[in-house]
């Protein structure tokens, strides 16, 4: 008796009781066939395991539906849009290899499922470059705040001793004056120096300052590091820059903007946005083509908390349409590309925006970075943009910028995820 | 879209036919039905047999559309055993594509993808599909059909045309095969 053939018969079809005794016994005092029985289990374990794992992708399925113009199947849960509309044939029959190329490290990134992982550090890398950006603003403005409090006087008082008094009575608010000097040329209207040094409020010493600045020979504007200024050279205490009260004009930073802000409605600006995105299918067909910008709008209201941080609520609609390679019998090629029209549905969430130092590019361009994290019918939205914002008036402002969205869905119980770039447009309003 | 749907998941396949044929809104609901019951095992079988994912995708795109365009112009007349029928199609689709590629591998020019000690789950599964890919493509097919299908001798020969021993020798010498690739790493899994 072949006891290899027993053994296959009865993980297929199960045995008599007579034979499986007699297979049993078999296995008993044959260590062999033993071995090949726990290998056969485990074989059978393992296609088990394997066909679970196997579901036709959402993109097939609506390749299917859509290519027999049926609405796409939503009990079968398919995650990503699905075409309502019969398929639109392109003219381009062979697939872009320039593009595949390019888009290789984003098929790899794909693929090793790492998506949500590179979101999350493409946004934290935005996030802190704009916060450095931050920080490095704030820091220049300090820094010339203290520049620009004693290098007139000390360049005037080394030139003309008598120059200070120039300086107005404004004495009890010196910092204030000095950095209206700096936009609003403030200085010239001062009249009473002696008034203004010698207010309580300041310890700036002129004479020390003067002192100082000239047995070290060196020009005034050296005077940099604030640390340096307050501990070495200058017995003076520098007033921290949210003290300061800014002018209320365009250029004003946020941090003034904000530290003026008494109200919680002086704090909330409401956004409105376009997004024209080039919807990327991957990792298949790697073609892209235009959205249409009405597809994608997205309206927020946000809330700053704090100099540069911002929450709020948005909710907008969305379409993930992509192009597809298809197989088709009845073409010669086989490589045809199918434009897949989503249909659009909404979302809505929750936003964070990271707004860098007014005017950090150019003096008029202002960076900013935003995630957000929704929720839709079809899964969860995951959104960053990165771009930057320009003030045509005190309330009103532009954005443009980049955009990516992540779309996860849910396939018979597996993740799945579509993804999409593009520019994005909008106009904010500050109150 | 969903009114309705729920119930048809007892319908016989021979009911599910019939609905193809009647109004727009009707056949939408069948073939729905249809993709629910069948899709996953028809992908399935293309993916294993064809071992490629693009290939798969578009075999199976047009096993369905294939199926449905058949049964409604009146070719395929009234299918009692829809999941044979879409197998059917399915077979000849992949057989062709492996004909028209005339790739013929043998195993032992398969490089092996060897993982080190302590092998993870889905490289074991990884190492099955490579196994299935080592294997000529008349027993990939006999061993998918019957491991992944689970379909039955008897169903197999419907399908195929083949004897009931012809088929079971097929199956039985893939299983030989993929067990002789598999069992270095099984045994090295029970050892530890």
């Amino acid at each position: 008796m072949d006891y290899r053939i027993l053994l296959y018969t009865y993980f297929e079809e199960g045995l008599d009781a007579t034979t499986e005794q007699s297979l049993f016994q078999a296995l008993s005092h044959d260590a062999e066939l033993r071995q090949t029985f726990n290998d056969l289990r485990q074989m059978e374990s393992l296609v088990s395991a394997d066909r679970r794992t196997i579901a036709p992708p959402p993109r097939v399925t609506t390749a299917v539906f859509s290519a027999l113009n049926i609405p796409p199947p939503m009990p079968l849960h398919i995650p990503v849009p699905i075409a309502h509309t019969p398929i639109e044939r392109t003219d381009e029959a062979t697939p872009r290899p320039w593009r595949t190329l390019m888009l290789a490290p984003l098929l790899l990134l794909w693929e090793t499922k790492i998506q949500l992982a590179a979101a999350a550090l493409l946004c934290a890398v935005g996030c802190g470059a704009f916060y450095w950006l931050g920080l490095q603003q704030q820091s220049g403005v300090q820094q010339n705040t203290v520049q620009n409090s004693n290098a007139p006087y000390t360049a005037q008082m080394l030139n003309n001793g008598s120059s200070l008094s120039n300086n107005n009575a404004e004495t009890s608010h010196p910092a204030r004056s000095v950095h209206r000097n700096v936009s609003n040329k403030a200085i010239n209207n001062n009249n009473d120096g002696q008034s203004w040094l010698s207010s309580t409020q300041t310890t700036v010493n002129a004479e020390s300052i003067l002192a100082d600045s000239v047995s070290a020979e060196q020009p005034t504007t050296a005077i940099s590091p604030v640390s340096s200024v307050s501990s070495s050279l200058l017995p003076m205490k520098v007033l921290p820059i949210a003290s300061i009260q800014a002018p209320q004009m365009i250029g004003t930073t946020d941090a003034t903007l904000i530290a003026e802000s008494a109200s919680i409605f002086s704090r909330l600006s409401v956004s409105v946005r376009g997004i024209g995105l080039v919807a990327i299918s991957l990792p298949e067909a790697a073609s892209i083509h235009n959205d249409s910008w009405l597809k994608n709008v997205a309206a927020g209201v946000f809330y700053n908390f704090s100099e540069y941080h911002a929450i709020g609520i948005e909710a907008g609609r969305e379409a993930f349409s992509h192009d597809e390679r298809r197989h088709d019998a009845s073409m010669q090629n086989d490589d045809d590309v199918h434009h897949f029209d989503s249909e659009v549905f909404f979302w809505y969430g929750l936003s964070y925006r990271f707004t860098a130092p007014q005017g950090t590019l150019f003096g008029v361009l202002t960076p900013f970075a935003q995630a957000t994290a929704a929720v839709s019918e079809h899964g969860f939205i995951g959104r960053t943009s990165f771009g930057i914002r320009y003030s045509l008036s005190e309330h009103w402002h532009i954005m443009g910028g980049v955009e990516g969205s992540l779309l996860r869905g849910d396939d018979h119980g597996r993740r799945d995820y579509s993804g999409k770039a593009g520019a994005t447009l909008g106009i904010e309003f500050k109150f | 879209m969903r009114t309705g749907q729920e119930h048809l998941h007892i319908a016989t396949d021979a009911e599910l036919s019939a609905m193809l044929l009647r109004s727009k809104a009707e056949a939408d609901r069948g073939f729905t039905e249809v993709y629910a019951r069948y899709a996953q095992r028809i992908y399935a079988y293309c993916l294993r047999v064809l071992g490629s994912t693009e290939e798969a995708n578009d075999i199976f795109q047009d096993v369905m559309t294939r199926f449905f365009r058949s049964v409604q112009s009146g070719q395929a007349g009234s299918v009692e055993n829809i999941g044979g029928y879409l197998m059917q199609i399915a077979r000849n689709l992949c057989l062709n594509t492996k004909r028209d590629r005339k790739a013929t591998l043998n195993i032992v020019d398969i490089p092996l993808h060897i993982a080190p000690a302590g092998y993870e789950r889905e490289e074991l599964l990884a190492l099955i599909r490579n196994a299935l890919g080592c294997l000529a493509i008349e027993y990939r097919d006999a061993f998918v059909m019957k491991e992944y299908e689970g379909l039955s001798y008897q169903e197999m020969a419907e399908i195929t045309g083949e004897t009931v021993s012809t088929l079971k020798n097929r199956v039985w010498r893939a299983k030989d095969k993929v067990r002789e690739i598999l069992a270095p790493y099984i045994h090295d899994i029970e050892s530890h």
